[in-house]
C-alpha cells in the first residue's frame, strides 16, 4: 500500500516537473512567424553594401549645401579685402603726395600724421573685420563643414552604418532561431518557385470560381529529391462536386515529381527538410 | 521503472523544431500535356474476326488513333509519336515500365485491350500516371462491333475528364446544313456527323430548303425549319428512327424553332 503511494507520488511529482520544464518550451516554439522582411534586407546588405549609398549621398548633399552657404558668407570679406588693399595703397600715395607736395608748400606734419593715423585706422578696421569674418568662417568650417574632411565624414558614416550593421548582426545572431524559422531567403525561394513554375502544367478545365488551392507537404533529402508527398486537404478529394480538386492535386503532385530533384539551398537542411508547397491555380486561370 | 521514467522524460523533452516553410506556387505552364497513347493490344483470333466483320486490319490501332486524334485536336494534350514507344502494347497493358515511358517524357499513358467475344466488341483501357507510377482509371466497354468509333470517342471523353476536370465533348455529333450546287440552284440538305467529321449522314433529301437545325438537350431530336409547298414550317425529326413531323399547322409562316432547356417543349415564332 505504502509502496504504491510512494510510487504514485513520485510519478506525479515527476510528471509535474516534466510538464513544468517542457511545456513552456513547447509554448515558446514559434510556429506562425510572419516572414521577417527586415532580416532579408540585412542579408542583402551584407553582400551588396547598398545601404551605404543613400547615407553617403545624403551627407554629400548636405556638404554641398553647406559649401554654397559658406561661399556666400565668404563673399563680403573679399570685397572688404579689396577695399582694404586700396586703403593700404592710398596712405602711401598720400604720403607720396605729401612728399611731393613738401618742396612746394610748407609741410604740415600734424595734418599728415593725423591723416596717416586716420587712414591707418581705416586700414586697421577692415583688417579687424576681415579677421573676424575669417575667424567666423573658419569656425563655421570647423563646426559644420570642411571640404577636406568629406571623405572622413563619409568614412565616419560608413563606420557608423557599419556599427549599426554590426548591431543588427548581433541582434540577428541573438535571434538566430527565429531567422532559421523564417524560412528560405528570397533568392532561394525564387529559385524553387521558378523551377516548379516550369514543371506545373495546370489543368485547364477547372472551375474559376472555386477554391483552387492545393497544399502539399514534402519531405526532402539533402540533395533535393522528394521522399514523401502528402496532400494536406486529402478529405476534400472525395467530396461530391469537388472532382476537379483531385485533378488539380494530381497535377501538383506531377509537378513535384517532374521537378525532382528540387533546387533547394545547399545549406541548412534542417530548415527545409520539410516543405509545404501551396499550389494556387486561380491567379493563373483568372489571368 | 527508472528506464520508463527516462523514456517518458525523453518523449516529453522539448524538441527544437522548425516552422514549416511554405512556398506559394501561383504560376504554371499551359503547355499541352505529353500523353502516350499506346495501341490497344489485340490477340490474333480477335484480330481476324474483326477483320472479317469490320474490314479493318487492326481495330486496336484504329481505336487508339481515334483517341490520339481527339486528344490532339483538343489542344490540351500532346500525344507522343508512337515510334518512340519502348514497350509493346500487350505488355504495357499489364504493367507498364514507367521508367521507359518517363524517358520519352510522357506524363500520362493510355493502354488497353480489344477482344471479340460473342460477336461483341469488348474494349478495356487503362489510364496511367507515369510520374506517380500508378493507375488513374480503368474502364471496359462492350458494344456491337460497328460502334467501334463511338467507343474511341467515349474513351477520349473519359480520359479528357480525368485529366482536365472538365467533361469531354468527343462523343458528340454536329448537325449542319450542307450546301452544294451552283449559286442559283443551291441544294441544302440537313446532315449530321461525328465531331471529328466521320460518319456523315444526310437527313433530308435536299428537295426543300432547310434552315436552323437545333438539337434537343438529349441530342436525339432535331427541330428545324423547312419549306413545304413554299410555306416555311417547323419540323421535328427523330434522328434514330428518322421520322419527321410538322409541329402545328398555323396560318402564315412559322420559324426560328428552339427546344426548351428541359427538352419537353418546342418554341418558335409564327406570323
Amino acid at each position: 500500500m505504502n509502496r504504491s503511494i510512494i510510487i504514485s507520488s513520485v510519478f506525479h511529482t515527476l510528471l509535474i516537473i516534466i510538464s513544468a520544464l517542457s511545456l513552456p518550451f513547447l509554448a515558446k516554439k514559434p510556429l506562425d512567424i510572419p516572414p521577417v522582411v527586415s532580416v532579408e534586407l540585412i542579408q542583402i546588405a551584407e553582400k551588396t553594401n547598398i545601404p551605404f549609398a543613400p547615407k553617403a549621398k545624403k551627407i554629400i548633399d548636405k556638404v554641398k549645401e553647406k559649401e554654397k552657404k559658406i561661399v556666400s558668407e565668404q563673399a563680403p570679406p573679399k570685397k572688404i579685402k579689396k577695399t582694404k588693399t586700396k586703403t593700404v595703397v592710398s596712405p602711401d600715395q598720400n604720403i607720396k603726395n605729401i612728399k611731393n607736395q613738401t618742396p612746394e608748400a610748407i609741410p604740415l606734419p600734424d595734418k599728415t600724421v593725423k591723416k596717416i593715423k586716420t587712414k591707418q585706422e581705416n586700414k586697421q578696421n577692415p583688417e579687424k573685420v576681415d579677421k573676424e569674418v575669417k575667424q567666423v568662417s573658419e569656425f563655421e568650417k570647423k563646426d559644420l563643414f570642411d571640404p577636406n574632411n568629406i571623405a572622413a565624414l563619409i568614412d565616419k558614416s560608413k563606420e557608423e552604418s557599419a556599427e549599426v550593421l554590426k548591431n543588427n548582426n548581433d541582434i540577428t545572431q541573438d535571434q538566430e532561431r527565429s531567422i532559421d524559422n523564417s524560412g528560405l531567403t528570397l533568392s532561394e525561394e525564387d529559385a524553387l518557385k521558378a523551377q516548379i513554375f516550369g514543371c506545373w502544367s495546370i489543368p485547364l478545365g477547372l472551375p474559376y470560381n472555386e477554391n483552387l488551392l492545393v497544399r502539399i507537404k514534402l519531405k526532402l533529402k539533402p540533395d533535393g529529391s522528394v521522399t514523401k508527398t502528402e496532400i494536406l486537404d486529402h478529405a476534400r478529394m472525395n467530396k461530391p462536386g469537388q472532382g476537379f480538386y483531385k485533378v488539380l492535386a494530381e497535377s501538383a503532385l506531377r509537378a513535384v515529381k517532374l521537378c525532382q530533384p528540387l533546387r533547394v539551398p545547399t545549406t541548412g537542411y534542417e530548415r527545409w527538410k520539410e516543405l509545404q508547397l501551396n499550389f494556387d491555380a486561380r491567379e493563373m486561370l483568372e489571368g | 521503472m527508472i528506464k520508463k521514467i527516462i523514456t517518458i522524460f525523453l518523449i516529453l523533452l522539448p524538441i527544437n523544431s522548425y516552422a514549416l516553410i511554405e512556398v506559394d506556387i501561383t504560376r504554371g505552364n499551359l503547355d499541352p500535356l505529353p500523353v502516350a497513347v499506346s495501341p490497344l493490344s489485340i490477340d490474333e483470333m480477335s484480330r481476324k474476326s474483326f477483320e472479317k466483320v469490320l474490314k479493318k486490319e487492326n481495330i486496336g490501332e484504329e481505336i487508339s488513333s481515334i483517341v490520339e486524334n481527339n486528344l490532339r485536336t483538343s489542344g490540351l494534350f500532346n500525344p507522343l509519336n508512337k515510334q518512340a514507344f519502348l514497350q509493346a502494347p500487350d505488355i504495357a497493358n499489364l504493367k507498364p515500365r514507367f521508367e521507359d515511358w518517363n524517358l520519352i517524357k510522357a506524363q500520362a499513358l493510355i493502354t488497353g485491350k480489344v477482344n471479340y467475344t460473342n460477336d461483341k466488341l469488348r474494349v478495356e483501357f487503362r489510364l496511367w500516371d507515369v510520374l506517380a507510377a500508378k493507375e488513374m482509371m480503368a474502364l471496359a466497354f462492350t458494344t456491337v462491333p460497328s460502334n467501334w468509333r463511338r467507343v474511341g470517342h467515349i474513351i477520349s471523353d473519359k480520359i479528357y475528364e480525368r485529366l482536365t476536370g472538365e467533361k469531354g465533348y468527343f462523343d458528340t455529333r454536329i448537325i449542319y446544313v450542307s450546301e452544294e450546287g451552283p449559286k442559283t440552284q443551291r441544294i441544302k440538305k440537313l446532315a449530321i456527323m461525328d465531331q471529328d467529321g466521320f460518319n456523315n449522314k444526310f437527313l433530308t433529301l435536299g428537295n426543300e430548303l432547310v434552315l436552323t437545325p437545333r438539337f434537343n438537350p438529349a441530342s436525339q431530336m432535331v427541330t428545324y425549319l423547312s419549306y413545304f409547298k413554299n410555306l416555311p414550317r417547323v419540323y421535328l425529326l427523330d434522328i434514330e428512327t428518322g421520322t419527321q413531323e410538322v409541329v402545328g399547322d398555323f396560318p402564315g409562316m412559322t420559324f426560328a424553332p428552339r427546344f426548351s432547356p428541359n427538352g419537353k417543349k418546342n418554341n418558335y415564332e409564327f406570323s
